[in-house]
């Protein structure tokens, strides 16, 4: 039997741009999920550690990012570390695995350079498919050999790619059949940072998301394999410090304002959470609504650990909104800055402005309104 | 707006407070020319729209002539319903109070800037830093027509088109929520765009933000040039990897190369050894034979040599036999030449020599005994001159003779005795007598002698003269200098007559004579001393006497040495002896030269024996030496051949070893092929690879190096942590970009808000301008009788041209006369302000426009007038001439030239 720690596309240093601001926090909270692996391996008494490429985001990482990421590595011995070179940090030369940082490395960790075989033990034994450049269409797992009659070891492929499930076209496609084929218990896989099991063939996510698109991302998997052949049980153990919730909501009332509330509610604590808001309002007719989201919006803006709105393209425009504009030019502009809005082309000398951007001539409404003190979306 | 009163003072004419007030309709300013009708609208505009504190020329003008007081005007108006009160006082204490009419009194609601800036927003006019203009009047601008104004605008009423049009505009809306908004919306567009070309002003949030995304895009392309050189440098290494692993390959086989070539000479080594026997042998062999026929070839050149050697003793030896030869003639040559000189010709010399002697001798004796008769001679003449040297010495100490020095005293004294004479005869008395009588003698007793010609006695002492008969005449004497003269000149006379006697001589003659003999006596003393100083000059006396004895004794001498003289020799004469002592010195130096010659002889033969000694003795040495020569190489031979026995044996050794040798050297070629084969080659195969190995190492460091320092330029390059850079500055330009796709949203529907406003403005003052038209063309047509039917107007409200009915056509306004074109202006002025004043009249101001109106035309205006005084506005007409406004009805108010205000009511 072993038991093992599968984890993979760390990214330490990457920028995280669309966090915005918070971009820095973001690449420090890498860190911590990092140590908490180290506490994990400890807690689960693993005999190894699989670190399935993508360990950094790239070669120029800053020189302490390395640092620390080494010290975190050094911290998970004796327990032997495999670390594979992925598509972000390919075995190339003067890459970051030949940076001096990285020389500091103990030696329980194993940084699988070689497309062969690593003897774990006697009992097990490890094809490791290191990746030399950030792209190819070439399986890196081609080269696994296939299971010799009579070896009865616990076969584990080490790999880093697209395991070649969809339907497009995908940088280190790796056949979906590799552990059939070559006979292996287990496919470390990394490079999806959503979590996939399929199979054998597993992918285990970043254990530290990195954008809202991901699913099930933020965790490592304790892998125990009894014996070969055997069904590999699968333990899923969250890592990750931030949360990313991704939202779009449809608002026409106050009452789905409040529910987009409660959703927003659920998550917890916001201290921890990257919020992506997108709502839809397009079909919504009510001012109220409109002002509650707002206020809303900057509720959250001020709770949330990040908060990116998107503001629809088309906004509604409430009738009414007029009625303080007195009489005279204003009265006039309001009326032409309506028909545009209303896609029609409008009487006088407002025509000439027909064919303004609609998201402009909203704005110059909704500030003509603010101006005259009315309040409007 | 409409002026109820103004009080001014202490402004230019108005010294005195003068007030006038205004009807709510029509008034007609009258006063002559200069009388302060244009001042009086000029205080208008100072006070309503000037700073209290501006100091502009303009303003410093409005102070009275030779005045320093402050001019200072109250207004009183209405605007907006309301009634306020303005005064200010400018320049001397500047000062601005505003106050507002309410209910019951005046409450000051404003003082200073903030007095100016109340009365500028209820007037919407500016208030500029210095003296204000027209186009700072705001709305009084269009309605006020100044003698100073222009017609119309240069560009536009009011500042600038919009500013100018906005005013109206504004006005015309009337509604002071509008305006608040469009304040608004103009503050937020100057907030983003520059009021002069609508471009985004630079200190906008647009623009500020516009440069920060620009800072960081900037910052973000060092940034990913960093990375780019950090990618280069990879793609470096990569190249130098791979020629690292190649190398490594080409290394490795070279290794492997020079491996199996070590093997290969390994192998050779016993060839090696077996060829270094073989060379050894063959050196040996070659050895001995080259030491037999070195030894052979010895013996061969020794027996040579000695042939030679003997050949040379054999002539030699001829050689020294002649030489020895030639030395004995030459030493028996030498030997006669001794012989001749020695023994004939030395005795022959002697004998010349001794009789040679004897003859020189003789001639010696009688030279002497000549030297001493000439000594004796000179003795003498000594002698004699000395005597009579002695002689007159004698002479000359015994005989008194005057000396020069003696006749010189003489010749004083007597010179001396003259002048004293002359003296007492100029002293003396000078006595003459003229007597009438004749015949009469006169004498003195002394004798006087009659002196002069005239016949005057010269008186020397007491005199007494007899005159004949006639009597006589005493005279006692002259002074007493006379006789002081008188007594020197006889002590004079003593001194001369002892002179003489001295010398025993009666005259002077004399005692020259005797002066001339003393000098002779002394010259022939000094020539005698000299001539005998000459004499004795060389010798003494004394020595020559001495000489005299001492020749004598050499004759003595000379005379005991001829003993053995020849007979007869003695008395020879002097010739014949001279004669024979030339013939024997002749003879005896004829011998010296025959002696001479035999001498040089024999030196000779003596030197030809010493070479020819010398030579023989050479020859005969190197005989020696040839000799010992020839011992020694037969002793070499014979020790040669010791080891041979006999010189044939020795040639039969030679010929074997020679045959030997042939022998070892084809062995020795035989084995050298094989050894090039299988052991020079593969050695130099081995060089050739290892050179190639080291050349292949050296690439190999160097690849090693690039490698060392391009992953060194990649650590320090990383080490600056320029990738979180990075995302740091794409988040912040991420985060800018979005802003500033807002903040451009914002700003371009601000500039369309604002563009609309604009436009529906512009709208509103076209529309505005219908109406000014309409009420324009319709006075037009009134004005000329139908001669022009429409006016046209811009968009700045400007009219711009007439139509002429009758043509159809429009005529530009600059083509109208003078006249015309002032009249057309001011309808417009009219009509602006009957359409600005439909809610609340407003002030247009005529300041003396109309005088090139004729009366028809001036009667229409007038009714004009009336019609805009009594329905719309409130109107100023200034004019100099009241005449043609008579019919119209309305406040007149004069302007009297002495500041007195008088009203009068029509």
């Amino acid at each position: 039997m072993v038991r093992f720690l599968h984890t993979a596309d760390w990214q330490i240093g990457m920028k995280a741009a669309h966090a915005g601001e918070k971009a820095k926090v973001v690449r420090q909270k890498r860190f911590d999920a990092a140590s908490r692996i180290v506490e994990l391996a400890e807690e689960k008494d693993v005999d190894f550690v699989i670190l399935a490429g993508d360990t950094f985001e790239d070669h120029n990482v800053g020189d302490v990012a390395v640092k620390r990421t080494v010290d975190i590595l050094n911290r998970l011995g004796p327990t032997p570390v495999y670390v594979l070179p992925g598509n972000h940090d390919p075995m190339v030369p003067g890459g970051i695995w030949d940076r001096d940082s990285w020389k500091r490395i103990d030696p329980h960790v194993t940084l699988l350079r070689e497309q062969q075989e690593y003897r774990h033990s006697d009992d097990v034994a490890l094809y490791a498919c290191p990746l030399a450049q950030k792209q190819s269409s070439l399986d890196p797992t081609a080269r696994i050999p296939r299971r010799e009659d009579g070896d009865n070891r616990i076969r584990i492929g080490v790999a880093h790619g697209s395991l070649n499930i969809l339907p497009d076209h995908v940088n280190f496609p790796i056949a979906a059949d590799r552990p059939e084929q070559s006979g292996l218990d287990y496919l470390a896989l990394g490079d999806w940072h959503s979590r996939g099991i399929y199979g054998r063939a597993v992918y285990p996510g970043t254990m530290e998301p990195t954008s809202f698109s991901e699913k099930d991302s933020g965790n490592v998997l304790i892998v125990e394999i009894e014996e070969a052949h055997a069904e590999p049980q699968i333990e899923v153990c969250p890592v990750n410090s931030l949360t990313w919730v991704g939202i779009t909501p449809e608002i026409s009332t106050v009452d789905d304002v409040e529910m987009l509330d409660r959703t927003i509610r659920d998550l917890g604590p916001l201290a921890s959470v990257l919020l992506k808001i997108s709502p839809d309002i397009s079909g919504c007719t009510d001012s109220r609504a409109l002002q509650r989201l707002e206020t809303l919006r900057e509720e959250v803006r001020e709770s949330a650990f990040f908060l990116e709105w998107i503001d629809p393209v088309h906004q509604p425009v409430i009738s009414g909104g007029a009625d303080r504009i007195p009489d005279g030019i204003l009265y006039e502009v309001d009326e032409a800055l309506a028909t545009i809005l209303d896609g029609r082309i409008p009487e006088g000398p407002g025509h000439q402005f027909a064919d303004q951007d609609p998201e402009v001539v909203l704005a110059a409404r909704l500030l003509l309104h603010r101006l005259a003190g009315v309040r409007s979306a | 707006m409409i002026v109820e009163e103004i009080t001014i003072r202490n402004w230019r004419s108005y010294r005195e407070p003068h007030t006038f007030r205004f009807d709510e309709g029509f008034n007609l300013l009258v006063g002559r020319n200069e009388a302060g009708k244009s001042t009086l609208f000029e205080a208008f505009t100072r006070v309503l729209f000037d700073r209290h504190t501006s100091t502009a020329e303009k303003i410093r003008r409005i102070q009275p002539l030779g005045s320093s007081l402050g001019p200072e005007a109250t207004i009183f108006f209405q605007a907006n319903g309301n009634r306020y009160k303005v005064w200010k006082r400018f320049l001397k204490t500047p000062a601005s109070e505003f106050f507002t009419w309410r209910g019951d009194r005046w409450e000051l609601d404003h003082e200073g800037d903030a007095a100016d800036n109340a009365v500028r927003e209820i007037l919407r006019g500016e208030t500029p830093p210095g003296a204000s203009q027209t186009k700072h009047r705001g709305l009084c601008q269009a309605l006020w027509y100044l003698q100073d104004d222009a017609p119309l605008p240069e560009e536009a009423w009011a500042e600038g088109v919009n500013e100018g049009l906005s005013g109206i505009v504004s006005l015309a809306a009337k509604s002071q929520e509008e305006d608040r908004i469009l304040k608004k919306i103009e503050k937020v567009y100057s907030a983003i765009y520059t009021p002069k070309n609508g471009e985004v002003s630079s200190k906008s949030d647009l623009a500020l933000l516009q440069k920060e995304i620009q800072d960081i895009e900037e910052e973000l392309q060092t940034l990913h040039e960093r990375a780019r050189r950090v990618e280069a440098l990879r793609l470096e290494l990569e190249s130098f990897a791979e020629q690292q692993q190649m190398k490594d390959a080409v290394l490795k086989a070279a290794h492997t190369e020079v491996a199996d070539l070590k093997q290969k000479l390994k192998e050779g080594a016993a060839l090696e050894e077996e060829k270094n026997q073989k060379e050894e042998t063959l050196r040996r062999v070659k050895e001995t034979r080259e030491k037999l026929a070195g030894d052979l070839a010895a013996i061969d050149k020794r027996i040579m040599q000695i042939d030679e050697l003997n050949r040379d003793l054999e002539e030699e030896q001829r050689e020294a036999d002649v030489l020895q030869a030639d030395a004995r003639v030459e030493q028996r040559t030498a030997d006669a030449h001794h012989n001749t000189w020695k023994t004939v010709h030395e005795p022959e010399l002697r004998q010349v020599e001794k009789e040679l002697g004897i003859l020189q001798a003789i001639e010696r004796i009688r030279r002497f005994e000549e030297e001493v008769a000439r000594v004796l001679e000179e003795i003498g003449r000594i002698e004699t001159t000395e005597t009579k040297f002695r002689k007159r010495q004698q002479e000359l100490s015994t005989t008194p003779l005057p000396r020069k020095k003696d006749l010189k005293t003489y010749q004083d004294q007597k010179l001396e005795l003259a002048t004293v004479n002359g003296q007492i005869e100029q002293a003396a008395i000078r006595i003459g007598f003229d007597l009438q009588v004749e015949d009469v003698s006169i004498t003195a007793e002394p004798d006087v002698e009659r002196l002069t010609e005239d016949g005057e006695y010269l008186v020397l002492g007491p005199t007494k003269f007899t005159i004949g008969d006639l009597g006589m005449i005493t005279v006692r004497g002259g002074g007493s200098s006379l006789g002081e003269l008188q007594a020197k000149a006889e002590s004079l006379s003593t001194e001369i007559a002892s002179i003489f006697e001295h010398f025993g001589v009666a005259d002077e003659q004399e005692l020259s004579d005797l002066q001339q003999r003393r000098q002779d006596l002394e010259q022939e003393i000094k020539r005698l001393k000299k001539t005998l100083e000459d004499l004795t000059s060389k010798k003494g006396l004394d020595q020559l006497k001495e000489d005299v004895a001492r020749t004598r004794q050499k004759i003595t001498d000379e005379r005991s040495k001829l003993s053995a003289t020849p007979p007869g020799w003695q008395d020879l004469s002097g010739d014949v002896i001279r004669e024979m002592s030339e013939d024997l010195a002749q003879k005896k130096e004829e011998l010296n030269k025959k002696i001479e010659h035999e001498q040089d002889r024999e030196a000779e033969a003596r030197t030809a024996f010493a070479e020819a000694s010398r030579k023989a003795e050479e020859a005969s040495s190197h005989l020696v030496e040839l000799k010992t020569e020839i011992r020694g190489l037969r002793r070499a031979n014979d020790e040669t051949l010791k080891s041979y026995s006999t010189y044939e044996n020795l040639q039969a050794a030679l010929a074997k070893e020679t045959e030997a040798l042939k022998q070892a050297e084809e062995d020795f070629a035989g084995l050298l092929t094989e050894y090039r084969i299988r052991v020079e080659e593969p050695r130099a195969q081995y060089d050739e690879a290892l050179e190639r190995l080291r050349g292949l190492e050296e690439q190999m460091q160097s690849v090693e190096r690039e490698i060392v320092d391009r992953n060194a330029r990649i650590e320090e390059a990383v080490s600056k942590d320029f990738y979180s850079s990075i995302g740091d500055q794409e988040a912040l330009l991420d985060l800018k970009r979005r802003k500033l796709d807002q903040v451009t949203r914002q700003a371009e529907a601000v500039k369309l808000l604002r563009d609309m406003v604009q436009a529906f403005k512009k709208e509103q003052s076209t529309a505005l301008s219908g109406p000014v038209a309409d009420l324009m063309n319709r006075w037009v047509v009134m004005l000329t009788s139908g001669s022009y039917d429409s006016v046209q107007m811009d968009e700045n409200l400007f009219p711009v041209g007439i139509l002429n009915p009758q043509y159809n056509e429009a005529l530009p306004l600059d083509n109208l006369s003078y006249g015309t074109r002032e009249q057309v202006i001011v309808l417009l002025r009219l009509a602006m302000g009957v359409l600005l004043s439909n809610d609340e009249r407003n002030l247009v101001v005529i300041d003396d426009r109309l005088v090139n109106a004729d009366p028809v035309r001036m009667r229409r205006l007038c009714q004009i007038l009336e019609e805009v005084a009594t329905n719309h506005c409130q109107v100023v007409v200034a004019t100099c001439n009241d005449t043609p406004y008579a019919g119209i009805q309305g406040e007149v108010i004069w302007v009297p030239g002495d500041g007195e205000v008088a009203d009068q009511s029509s």
